[in-house]
């Protein structure tokens, strides 16, 4: 997906968020999903099927957003229509940036392997603002798969502090020894 | 000869008084016959004797001729016959040279084929030698990745299960103390 079209769709969300005085619960419902979706590839594919009507996928997002807020699963429902789905990662990554630029601060996406202490999440907002040299927007997103630890996206570099990134290079360097 | 003749008539002459004088002709019929005889032999002489002459001139050249070029047709068929010999000679000897070369040439393609095969068998065990090497590394490889996939898996299982909040807690703080001090 070109990248411009991400951003378009992520300006769209974003103002749709701003309009219903949602915009934090929007960019972060929006995002956990597309984690969820890109983590799971067996509902990826239920969504992308197109041999699996648009109404039946269309209720599948229904239930899975049933807590939702309103808006969030109308944006989702739009994308699912619009045969997005599968870009749905990179729509919600525009969406909360482009949020978080409209506050002037920078968008740190925090995968962890279980939740993190309100401590934590100060101590680690602080530390990314010191890295960015500014404010920093934090979306944790909880991703078992890490085992333990976190891994921080802020703009493009990635700093991975994970359990499953230290077993992937013990597991290299095994291979190679 | 005219003088040999006369001899004899002067003998015949004086013997007369003798009894050959009943065998001889008279004197005079001698003298006449003499006469007619030396002018039949004056003009054989000069008419006759030169054209048999040189009828037994002409036929001694004509036949002379014939030898010579008998002998000249000999000579040419002794040439042809030397030139033959020359030629075969020279063929034979072209033969063996032909003979010479293609036994060498042969030599020279058999020590060619052979030499490409002992080249080719070589490059074929090389490449067999290279392929099984490789074989043999990728199969360590393999191997090597299979042994720390499943060591891995292993720890990870172990891990996993050790890895509980308050030990992601301590990972998480030492994270953010690793990115404060960086």
């Amino acid at each position: 997906m070109a990248e411009d079209l991400a951003a378009s769709y992520g300006k769209a969300i974003a103002a749709i968020g701003l309009a219903e005085g949602a915009s934090d619960r929007l960019s972060d419902e929006l995002l956990e999903f597309a984690r969820a979706v890109d983590s799971t590839p067996q509902l990826r594919d239920k969504l992308t099927d197109p041999a699996i009507a648009l109404q039946a996928r269309s209720e599948a997002v229904s239930d899975l957003l049933a807590r939702a807020h309103p808006a969030t699963a109308a944006v989702v429902q739009m994308l699912l229509s619009a045969d997005r789905i599968r870009h749905i990662g990179e729509i919600a990554d525009a969406a909360v940036r482009i949020n978080a630029e409209s506050r002037g601060a920078s968008v740190a996406t925090v995968r962890s392997a279980k939740p993190l202490s309100d401590t934590q999440r100060d101590q680690l907002a602080q530390a990314l603002a010191a890295k960015a040299g500014g404010p920093v927007e934090m979306k944790v997103v909880i991703d078992p798969e890490l085992v333990g630890g976190v891994v921080v996206q802020l703009g493009d570099s990635i700093i991975d502090g994970s359990v499953a990134k230290r077993l992937t290079d013990l597991r290299a360097s095994l291979a190679s020894a | 000869m005219a003088t040999p003749l006369a001899s004899t008539v002067i003998f015949l002459a004086a013997e007369e008084a003798s009894g050959t004088a009943l065998v001889l002709p008279a004197q005079a019929e001698l003298i006449w016959g003499l006469v007619a005889f030396a002018m039949l032999f004056a003009v054989i002489q000069i008419k006759v004797w030169p054209a048999v002459n040189k009828t037994l001139e002409e036929r001694r050249a004509a036949i002379q001729g014939r030898i010579d070029e008998a002998e000249a047709q000999l000579a040419s068929a002794e040439q042809t016959r030397r030139d033959y010999d020359a030629s075969l000679s020279e063929a034979r000897t072209e033969a063996n040279q032909i003979l010479e070369e293609a036994k060498a040439q042969g030599e020279r393609l058999k020590a060619d084929i052979v030499a490409r095969a002992e080249e080719e068998a070589a490059s074929i065990r090389a490449r067999a030698t290279t392929e099984a090497e490789a074989e043999r590394g990728r199969a360590l490889q393999e191997l090597r990745g299979q042994v720390a996939s499943i060591s891995v898996d292993i720890a990870s299982k172990i891990v996993d299960a050790e890895v509980d909040q308050s030990r992601h807690d301590q990972l998480v703080d030492s994270y953010i103390s690793q990115l404060s001090n960086n």
